[in-house]
């Protein structure tokens, strides 16, 4: 009995004990609760601009729309912008205005388009400003152009596909507008059929994982200058990857070297996508480049190789 | 003088230590082990009963009490399941009594689900660590096999990723930030099967321990925690075996004793190939080649009564090849292998010292050939190293411990596209880390325990120090209140997908490069309310600074510095853990809850869509989760049958919610569109919560009179739950359309297990 009452009387003790921590620590508790809200924000409307300025080319037609709400069907036509004022400024060395470029809005083209025949420079600088009448948003982009690098050597007419003679194309060093020049291949198919298609994209095509107008301009992801070899002479061998070919037959091989905002719009895109080491549901926005707005004001250089892949 | 020459002469200093009580007191020591396999019992309690005074066995199932007054007392030994052992001995002064003692198992299986010897309750007791009995590894309900990884991932403060994934997210830090040991030894891939489940063979483990946080000056080598691992030494007493049978993956394990020692082997295969082999009648894509493995040795010597060394080893393999269509090949090999030395030496009464070599393999290759063009990637580790550890228990009052651990870290990253080798980045890394810590306990209420790290490493030259804190007060028999601070510092960063662990990728700091490092603060107050019953409350706040994790938003390495493929970012996580737990009797048992907030931020990632680009917010991971219960029990319904349950439940993980979209058409090579997403808050949206329960039923029986058998049926998500996993966006629908991507469905399973 004696040994009941002691046994009830420490319980008691430590009970007591018990609800003191338990009370300093439901109050850290409740003040850890109140931190730390994070919820998702509500959908706000923004422009969205899309130009692309090919060295050597005229000036590039400026697509200017909206973003609509992600539950509703998207319609195209439907979120184009048509009365913004659209101005392009050549820039000199010192980031001083050389030339300005007026645009206007095009209905046959969906997008805004400038009379002027002025060609884009290689490695000049180009502002692109856009504002509204009936809107406070003020858009602001550069952008870079690569420098024209040309096709040295001369291509095979024809190659066995996947044979150990893979093409290789010599390019001139283009100079370079960031740390390395980013290139993108694109085979263009002049037969472009079912019947001519090489085995892995066959069997996608079979599989209904692809359609044919998926590959008729079948190009590479963004690949570094760091991939190929650089000669002494600073030239740069790129050897042609197999993958890049869709199809047999004649094809336009073009080599394209893309600027910083282009680059990085195609690799945000891809990680948007899933193809990253984040996990899955963890979506990032598009890396833009663009002040006021989201979109791309990209530019690029590009030159183009002929040959026929024969198969094996 | 270098830091290595002090440790030396600190260890010679400690080595010569004449016993100054030697002439007036006593002291006793020895290992505790199992009477029927002589397996040595780790953090078993030993006491004197006349003057109140005990120790716990340590990680070699070593104790030793000093200073001791001469005379009678009874020595009592005691672990979970087995029966306690007072043995009365008589010390003489200036006399060092070897007491080696066995104990016998009590035979009462279900009663080690939960530890509940008090001397384990010591160690568990201690801040931020916690301990999973291998029985319950066996007991719960799993898929495919019994899981080391799983059993943890049910303590609070524990989150599993998903039913796919078996990494350990502690206190919200992500797997690569929890050290890995087996035997002493780091382990780079804990995993097989893509993550699926855990590489440790439970029919080879002895002892797993987590420390959570706050851990002490022994460890260090990651921010967050350390999951220590030991496997078994070997029946001592006569041979014995076990072969278990799986749906999916098969076990067998054999032990022994010999002269002088002991030995043990387990093994641990798929058994996918006929599944796989139905499979491809009808579907495409099934692998030709999907298997993996896992051995797990050791042998042990007692080269004196002083001097035992063990040879351990581990060896992993993974295997798939995936030829998914023509002209389409997936390869991929990727596993692990250790090797570890240990030689154990009782110096004298009061100084116990592990010397131990090691030495790690990782190594993940995937390859992959696609119309034409290969892909190569060669991700290595050779990791060899030399520990030396020492306890030092000079009195009553003080245990001090002191060690080093110097090696050799070479790690390879290497990309190959077309043949051509695009990213090659080669380090070859010396590290070195020394701590010192003293426990002290001036009283019998209050014990303190301060040390210091010290790690170097050499790429970069990195010198960083670590201070450890802890603090616990014991107001009665029944609560501890305790606290603890500690600075950590991690020199290499895994990247891996949660969803698919198959290519994931080891890197080290180096010069640009600098090591992650962190602070944690714990407190927590750990109660007994009722006999047989545990409460304990745990509060964590930790650090994440100097963050390295390759860069996402880069799709081509080739030609970038090693530096510049990395992004650096900073986070924090804090939280509020309970756990319950009912020890003894026939139903047993714990709830863990966790309340638990973690944040990270990159620069330019989570940015708002039209601020600055380099800026950036806090956001949750996806494996974030703010509420997670889990309730595990165990009921004996007979001497034949037993019921096993695991019950979780979770706040939805993290994930975005696009809430625009747009779409570019004019990409000059481009023949058709690419779609976008705006996005809001990263991860600022949850999933449905999540919850499942599992059960096994198991039926203990004979096997011809050869052996003991058991038959387990297991049902795995018990109610078929549909949680999701993520949401897969469709583009090719307008709206855009979301799909349920799910976790486990309901899954039955048995196996059968003899052991002879």
């Amino acid at each position: 009995m004696k040994n009941k009452l002691t046994h009830k009387k420490i319980n008691s003790t430590h009970l007591n004990s018990l609800k003191r921590f338990t009370l300093v620590f439901l109050s850290l508790f409740l003040m850890f609760s109140s931190c730390d809200i994070y919820n998702q924000e509500d959908y706000q409307e923004n422009i969205v601009v899309e130009a692309y300025a090919v060295a050597n080319n005229p000036l590039p037609e400026i697509h200017i729309s909206t973003t609509s709400p992600v539950e509703v069907e998207y319609n195209p036509e439907a979120v184009i912008i048509q009365n913004a004022n659209v101005l392009i400024t050549l820039l000199d060395e010192d980031g001083n205005d050389a030339d300005q470029f007026d645009y206007f809005f095009s209905s046959n083209k969906d997008s805004y388009i400038t009379t002027s025949t002025h060609k884009v420079l290689p490695n000049a600088t180009y502002r692109l400003d856009i504002d509204f009448n009936d809107r406070p948003e003020k858009i602001q982009a550069f952008t870079t152009i690569p420098d024209q690098f040309q096709i040295l050597n001369n291509v095979p007419d024809e190659v066995i596909y996947q044979s150990t003679d893979q093409i290789e194309i010599i390019v001139s060093a283009p100079k370079r507008t960031d740390n390395q020049n980013v290139f993108v291949f694109s085979t263009i198919a002049e037969n472009p059929s079912v019947d001519n298609l090489t085995p892995f994209y066959l069997a996608s095509f079979d599989n209904e994982d692809l359609k044919l107008e998926d590959v008729l301009i079948n190009s590479s992801g963004l690949i570094n200058e760091g991939n190929f070899e650089v000669k002494s002479d600073q030239t740069i061998i790129l050897r042609f990857p197999w993958i890049g070919v869709a199809f047999y037959g004649d094809s336009k091989i073009v080599i394209n070297t893309v600027d910083k905002n282009l680059a990085d719009l195609v690799r945000s895109q891809q990680v948007q996508l899933g193809g990253s080491t984040l996990s899955p549901g963890e979506i990032p926005n598009l890396i833009y480049n663009i002040e006021g707005g989201i979109g791309v004001f990209g530019s690029l250089s590009a030159d183009t190789a002929y040959t026929s892949f024969a198969r094996p | 003088m270098s830091i290595k020459q002090i440790f030396i002469v600190l260890i010679l200093t400690l080595y010569l230590i004449p016993d100054s009580s030697a002439q007036e007191t006593a002291s006793v020591n020895g290992y505790i082990s199992d009477s029927l396999s002589g397996e040595t019992l780790i953090l078993a309690n030993i006491a004197l009963v006349e003057v109140n005074r005990g120790a716990s066995t340590n990680t070699s199932g070593y104790f030793t009490i000093t200073n001791i007054e001469p005379g009678t007392y009874t020595l009592a030994a005691s672990y979970i399941g087995y029966r306690r052992s007072d043995i009365e001995i008589t010390l003489d002064a200036g006399e060092n009594l070897r007491m080696d003692i066995e104990l016998i198992p009590e035979g009462v299986q279900l009663d080690a689900l939960v530890v509940t010897a008090e001397a384990d309750e010591e160690e568990i007791r201690n801040i931020g660590t916690a301990q999973i009995a291998t029985q319950l590894i066996t007991d719960l309900p799993s898929v495919i096999e019994p899981d080391v990884f799983r059993s943890v991932q049910l303590l609070p403060g524990v989150k599993a990723a998903s039913d796919f994934s078996s990494g350990l997210y502690v206190r919200g830090g992500s797997p690569d930030q929890t050290l890995i040991l087996l035997d002493e030894t780091t382990v780079y891939n804990p995993t097989h099967f893509f993550g699926f489940f855990s590489t440790f063979n439970p029919d080879a483990v002895k002892d797993v321990r987590l420390y959570k946080g706050g851990y002490p000056a022994k460890f260090g080598g990651r921010i967050g925690s350390v999951l220590s691992v030991y496997n078994k030494d070997g029946n001592r007493i006569e041979p014995q075996g076990s072969v278990s049978l799986g749906l999916l993956a098969s076990r067998a394990s054999i032990e022994g004793p010999f002269q002088r020692g002991s030995w043990m082997l387990a093994v641990r295969r798929s058994t996918l190939e006929p599944l796989l082999a139905i499979l491809r009648q009808s579907v495409d894509g099934v692998p030709s080649k999907f298997y993996f493995y896992d051995i797990n040795g050791k042998v042990n010597f007692d080269a004196t009564q002083n001097d035992r060394f063990s040879l351990a080893f581990y060896s992993g393999n993974d295997s798939v090849s995936i030829p998914f269509q023509d002209d389409a090949l997936i390869n991929l090999k990727y596993g692990n292998q250790t090797v570890t030395t240990q030689w154990r030496r009782i110096f004298n009464d009061q100084l116990f010292g592990f010397f131990t070599l090691t030495g790690s393999r990782y190594f993940n290759q995937p390859t992959f050939e696609i119309g034409g063009t290969p892909f190569e990637r060669d991700n290595d580790i050779l990791d060899f190293s030399f520990k030396g550890d020492l306890e030092y228990i000079p009195n009553e009052r003080h245990t001090i411990a002191l060690g080093v651990w110097g090696g050799n870290l070479q790690l390879r990253f290497k990309d190959q596209f077309d043949n051509q080798t695009t990213f090659n980045n080669k380090i070859r890394s010396q590290y070195f880390s020394a701590y010192i810590q003293d426990e002290w306990q001036p009283t019998e209420k209050w014990i303190f325990n301060g040390g210091i790290r010290l790690n170097s490493f050499s790429e970069g030259d990195y010198i960083r120090l670590e201070p450890r804190l802890s603090a616990e007060y014991r107001p009665n028999s029944r609560i501890r209140v305790q606290t603890a601070y500690g600075r950590y510092n991690q020199y290499l960063s895994l990247i891996s997908n949660e969803a698919f662990s198959g290519f994931d990728l080891w890197l080290t700091s180096d010069e640009g490069v600098p090591p992650s490092y962190g602070d944690q603060f714990v407190i927590g107050a750990k109660t007994i309310p009722f006999s047989d019953y545990g409460f304990d409350v745990e509060v964590y706040y930790r650090t994440m600074r100097d963050l390295f994790e390759l860069d996402p938003f880069i799709s081509d390495p080739a030609g970038l510095d090693y530096s510049e493929v990395f992004r650096f970012g900073e986070g924090y996580a804090y939280g509020v853990e309970l756990f319950f737990e009912k020890q003894k009797g026939a139903f047993t048992g714990f709830i863990g809850y966790t309340y638990g907030i973690t944040r990270r931020k990159f620069p330019g990632f989570n940015a708002p869509v039209l601020d600055d680009p380099t800026k950036a917010r806090f956001y949750p991971p996806k494996y974030d989760r703010t509420h997670d219960l889990n309730i595990v029990s165990s009921f004996e319904l007979s001497t034949r049958w037993s019921v096993n349950a695991v019950f979780s439940y979770a706040t939805g993980q993290a994930y975005t919610e696009p809430l625009g979209r747009t779409q570019f058409n004019g990409i000059p090579w481009d023949g058709g569109s690419r779609d976008a997403f705006v996005i809001g808050n990263i991860n600022g949206s949850r999933l449905p919560s999540y919850h499942r329960l599992d059960v096994s039923f198991s039926r203990f029986g004979s096997f011809f009179n050869i052996g003991d058998a058991e038959w387990q049926i297991q049902i795995i998500n018990v109610y078929s739950r549909r949680n999701v996993w993520f949401y897969n966006y469709d583009f090719d629908e307008n709206p855009v359309e979301r799909t349920d991507v799910n976790l486990l469905p309901i899954i039955p399973s048995f196996s059968y297990t003899v052991n002879f």
